[in-house]
């Protein structure tokens, strides 16, 4: 996957919101934690995200939660000339469907491989700051 | 006129508090409590032996003043002297010696399960409850006179006796934690919710901010108070009828409940991935509530880590600058914690290596990182 990325084109529309999912674990007292950018191991340092530009955050909660089964309490956003300014870039990455989910063309991903723990901490609490100060962009009732 | 000073009590004060030769100095207004029942159980004593008298003798009342003059070893030893004018002390037997020795053998009496001394009016005995409210369970005051080296002991249970030979009810000092869980202020009451259940008090008007702030946040502010508190018979909190001392502080319980909550979670918790958390992880969020206890430190927010750790994480405000901070102290699965600090003109980081980590080093972090002052 992040050989692949040098033949990828990036995702370079500034102002576009790129939605994440965050895991029920990870959210308190209505705070989000920096865990929630933080690329787990098993993706290879890659954060999975939503584009805006082609999925509302409600269209991803539900996709994320009910075609794929997986767990979210809410859905946060970070923009992609935020991710930039962190040395960051983030690439389209579609999902075709398969047996077990439907497709996701608005997926993408954030590419975080190059980063060691403690690099990947700081830039996490840094995204996590700023999708905070963007509040919640979708939660169920 | 010339002055002479004797002595008259020498209060042994017995418990941790008072070792050292140290009195605090809440003990003053007991002294004074217990010099009006000695001054009100004089009066009564002149009155019974003067049938049909309706004023007691010229000089009668100030010939009676207690002084404090000293404090002597063991826990502590008040040194209280009588200082009076010769000339104006009325000739006849001294009823304030006497009422002094009528405390001691009614004290001595209830702390042997005896009846009070039927020479001890039980319209005076109310004078009880405001002296030792202070006391706390292991301490005592042990009410020696003149000439002896020993007398009779005054503690908690002698005096919740007494309170309750002429009332249903007995006064105690308490301290207590909890949350502010309704205020009205048209009737200066509020109510506190604390482990053993919900407590009316009186709201003085000098508190009624506080405790107003701590009801309208209580999810995050307890309160914690000194306060005289209305027991029944089964020691069971009536009212607090008055604050001593209240103050309001961010609260640790939703830390303890959340610790709690993750120390529960099953492998597989994140998705199919996840694991419990460590053992040792725990005990370095162990080390780090004690230190919320004990110190002035925001309380984190806390969340577990996919490979059985946690992270403790806080978002500070700079008040002058209006810049935001995040701190971030992950306790690894194997005991260590990483601290990660960013804000507007800061990136650092430090290990803090598993065998390090004791309440000494995570409150010299939680004071490098600004988030308890050093």
């Amino acid at each position: 996957m992040a050989g692949d990325k040098e033949q990828r084109e990036e995702l370079t529309e500034q102002g576009e919101i790129l939605f994440r999912q965050v895991h029920p674990k990870f959210f308190t007292g209505g705070r989000i934690s920096s865990q929630a950018f933080e690329a787990p191991r098993s993706h290879e340092g890659m954060l999975s995200v939503d584009c805006e530009s082609l999925m509302t955050a409600k269209d991803s909660f539900t996709l994320f939660t009910e075609g794929f089964g997986l767990s979210s309490v809410c859905v946060c956003g970070v923009s992609v000339g935020e991710v930039n300014q962190h040395l960051l870039h983030a690439y389209p990455e579609p999902i075709p469907a398969a047996d077990d989910h439907p497709a996701n063309p608005a997926h993408a991903v954030i590419d975080m491989s190059a980063l060691g723990k403690k690099q990947m901490k700081k830039i996490a609490s840094h995204l996590a700051q700023l999708a905070r100060a963007r509040r919640v962009l979708y939660q169920p009732a | 006129m010339a002055q002479t000073r004797n002595p008259f009590l020498k209060p042994r004060f017995r418990g941790k508090r008072f070792e050292g030769r140290r009195l605090p100095l809440d003990v003053l207004p007991e002294l004074r409590n217990y010099a009006q029942m000695v001054a009100e159980l004089a009066k009564h004593l002149f009155y019974q032996e003067h049938g049909g008298r309706q004023r007691v003798p010229k000089g009668f009342d100030s010939s009676f003043s207690l002084a404090l003059t000293g404090i002597e070893d063991g826990s502590a030893v008040a040194v209280v002297e009588r200082i009076h004018e010769l000339s104006l002390v009325p000739p006849g037997p001294d009823y304030f010696d006497q009422a002094r020795d009528l405390v001691n053998e009614t004290v001595q009496a209830v702390s042997e399960k005896r009846q009070v001394p039927t020479g001890f009016p039980h319209g005076l005995l109310h004078y009880f409850e405001r002296f030792g409210r202070i006391l706390r369970e292991d301490e005592s005051i042990e009410l020696v006179a003149p000439g002896a080296t020993t007398g009779p002991r005054y503690d908690r249970t002698v005096r919740k006796h007494l309170s309750l030979v002429t009332s249903s009810t007995y006064e105690q000092e308490v301290e207590l934690v909890g949350k502010v869980v309704e205020a009205d202020v048209k009737k200066h009451t509020f109510q506190i919710e604390t482990d053993e259940g919900i407590v009316q008090s009186v709201l003085p008007e000098k508190l009624e901010g506080e405790v107003l702030a701590a009801f309208k946040d209580y999810q995050r502010l307890d309160v914690s108070l000194r306060a005289v508190a209305i027991f029944d018979r089964q020691d069971r909190i009536q009212r607090i009828n008055e604050i001593l001392e209240l103050t309001s502080f961010e609260s640790v319980r939703p830390f303890t409940t959340r610790l709690v909550e993750l120390t529960e979670l099953q492998a597989g918790w994140l998705d199919g991935e996840g694991q419990p958390v460590s053992q040792q992880a725990q005990a370095s969020a162990d080390v780090l509530r004690q230190l919320l206890e004990q110190y002035e430190v925001p309380v984190p927010f806390l969340y577990p880590t996919p490979e059985g750790g946690l992270q403790a994480e806080w978002s500070t405000l700079d008040a002058k600058t209006g810049a935001g901070g995040e701190i971030t102290a992950t306790l690894e699965p194997d005991g260590s914690i990483l601290w990660v600090w960013i804000g507007p003109d800061v990136e650092e980081e430090v290990e803090m290596a598993a065998g390090g980590v004791t309440p000494e080093s995570v409150l010299k972090m939680l004071q490098r990182t600004g988030l308890s002052e050093g």
